[in-house]
């Protein structure tokens, strides 16, 4: 096993308890000492033990008290305490205030003690994982949590914009007045639609495994400004695209991502400017592709550039009132599964620039 | 009808803020709306407002990027130090969720939260009970 060491702290007043111990369990574990409880504890404290074994009668602090005070610098340990016969209060107190997890009765021999600090280091690694494990879960709990928050919001919201243009509307004769609370009312099913897909890609991209084949740049950059065409006719959208051999890699990803930032692009296009544009160039070939996506729009202040990929992350910039907060989040996460990366340069009232690169994967057989 | 009211919106969803618009023109309670899409636009005005032309009533969205209305409202409590005017704040959601809903009710500020899409009727109910109008 060429394992890191798993490393032991015996803490007794007797040194020659403590020599053998070390000449026993040394080759086996990292074996640390100390003849006192305060030794002890500055060593624990400096050092991240598995287990910790402390005998009991010391002069000054006792094992249960080394055992309980340890808990506060290493609470994941497994402590184990060496106590006398008959010692049975000891005994109770240790497991109820020193959270030990065992006791070794005197006289002790190393057969035993061995097969006992085995079986502590194992429960010593399955604590930990489970530790981990559960980490984990809060934090996917917690952030289903804040999306389900976040959902319920933004899929009714717009339902209760169309309610209330609804109502407004039967209070009106006025068939001019109606034909404007129909066009919001457009506007809020375009703004519900674009965020129910939204949420489908995300879950999409967090399930599919990743499907490697190869890429044709050209067509599918077509494909994707052809399917944003009607978000606005009067962005113009092109695109210079040089491929150097076979570029294969995840088709759906790609489109995911290409499609996100385009449409970005273009929800966020300068109103002032007579001549709003977006720019795609692609590299691709050997490494991986590098793709820029740049544009002439509002840009992004400085002060949010940071914080742009995260899960619900909203500017109120001029005109938000299309952005839920996943685009981004979903270009980042689809991304990482492809093990690309993305870096935006961005100026306020200038424009916005990302640049990507997806690795290439080439096919193997 | 007494006194007409002048009347603050903070919503980031611009419908929204059309339909309320909307409705309190209809029903005639005040005679001057002023609109904002984001909380720290509606706190710079209040800010750069002289406190005695500062809004009767505040309708204040919950759900916003960046300061939501409880951010809002802490900001605009510490404008307030030493100040007999204070605007009634009602909050709209279209949410409801039970935090938001506990989070408004706590805070002596706010007279109530109100569902969206908002009721003319619910408002001047609870405008009325509040001796706001």
């Amino acid at each position: 096993m060429n394992q890191e060491k798993k490393r032991v702290l015996f803490v007794d007043d007797e040194e020659n308890n403590l020599n053998a111990f070390r000449a026993y369990f040394r080759k086996k574990y990292e074996v640390y000492t100390a003849d006192n409880a305060e030794d002890g504890m500055r060593i624990a404290e400096r050092i991240p033990m598995q287990v910790l074994i402390s005998d009991q009668r010391m002069p000054r602090t006792s094992g249960v008290d080394f055992l309980e005070q340890s808990i506060r610098v290493s609470p994941d340990s497994i402590r184990l305490l060496i106590t006398g016969q008959s010692d049975l209060e000891t005994v109770i107190e240790a497991i109820n205030r020193g959270g030990i997890s065992q006791y070794i009765q005197k006289p002790w021999d190393f057969d035993r003690l061995s097969i006992i600090l085995d079986n502590s280091m194992q429960l010593y690694d399955s604590r930990r994982e489970l530790r981990l494990k559960n980490e984990l879960l809060q934090k996917a709990n917690d952030e289903l949590n804040r999306f389900v928050y976040s959902v319920s919001h933004d899929l009714r919201s717009p339902l209760m914009s169309m309610l209330g243009l609804i109502d407004l509307s039967r209070m009106q004769d006025d068939e001019q007045k109606a034909k404007e609370y129909l066009a919001l009312i457009e506007q809020s099913v375009h703004r519900l639609d674009h965020y129910v897909r939204n949420i489908i890609e995300y879950f999409q991209n967090a399930r599919a495994a990743e499907r490697t084949e190869p890429i044709n740049f050209r067509d599918l950059i077509e494909d994707v400004i052809d399917s944003l065409k009607h978000m606005d006719s009067s962005v113009n959208c092109s695109a210079e695209v040089q491929e150097n051999g076979v570029f294969c890699g995840d088709a759906f990803r790609l489109r995911i991502v290409l499609g996100n930032l385009v449409s970005n692009a273009i929800k966020y296009k300068n109103p002032q400017s007579n001549r709003p544009e977006v720019h795609i160039h692609v590299k691709s070939g050997g490494e991986g592709a590098l793709i820029r996506i740049s544009d002439n729009g509002i840009g992004i202040l400085r002060e949010h550039v940071n914080h742009i990929f995260r899960m619900f992350f909203r500017a109120d910039s001029v005109k938000s009132k299309e952005g839920n907060g996943l685009g981004l989040y979903i270009v980042k996460e689809a991304l990482d599964k492809m093990g690309g990366s993305i870096e935006v340069e961005s100026k306020a009232g200038e424009g916005t620039a990302f640049t990507i690169f997806v690795p290439n994967k080439p096919q193997v057989g | 009808m007494n006194k007409k009211l002048k009347v603050m919106l903070v919503d980031d969803n611009e419908i929204d803020l059309f339909i309320a618009t909307e409705f309190i023109r209809r029903r005639n309670i005040a005679d001057n709306i002023v609109v904002f899409k984001s909380s720290q636009e509606g706190l710079a005005y209040l800010m750069g407002t002289p406190k005695n032309q500062w809004p009767d009533l505040i309708l204040l969205d919950v759900q916003m990027p960046l300061m939501n209305g409880f951010d809002f409202l802490e900001q605009f409590s510490s404008m307030q130090v030493d100040s007999a005017i204070s605007p009634a704040v009602v909050m709209v959601s279209s949410t409801l969720d039970f935090g938001d809903l506990a989070m408004a009710r706590a805070n002596s500020a706010v007279l109530d939260i109100l569902p969206k899409p908002l009721k003319v009727t619910d408002l001047v109910a609870l405008l009325e009970s509040n001796a706001v109008i």
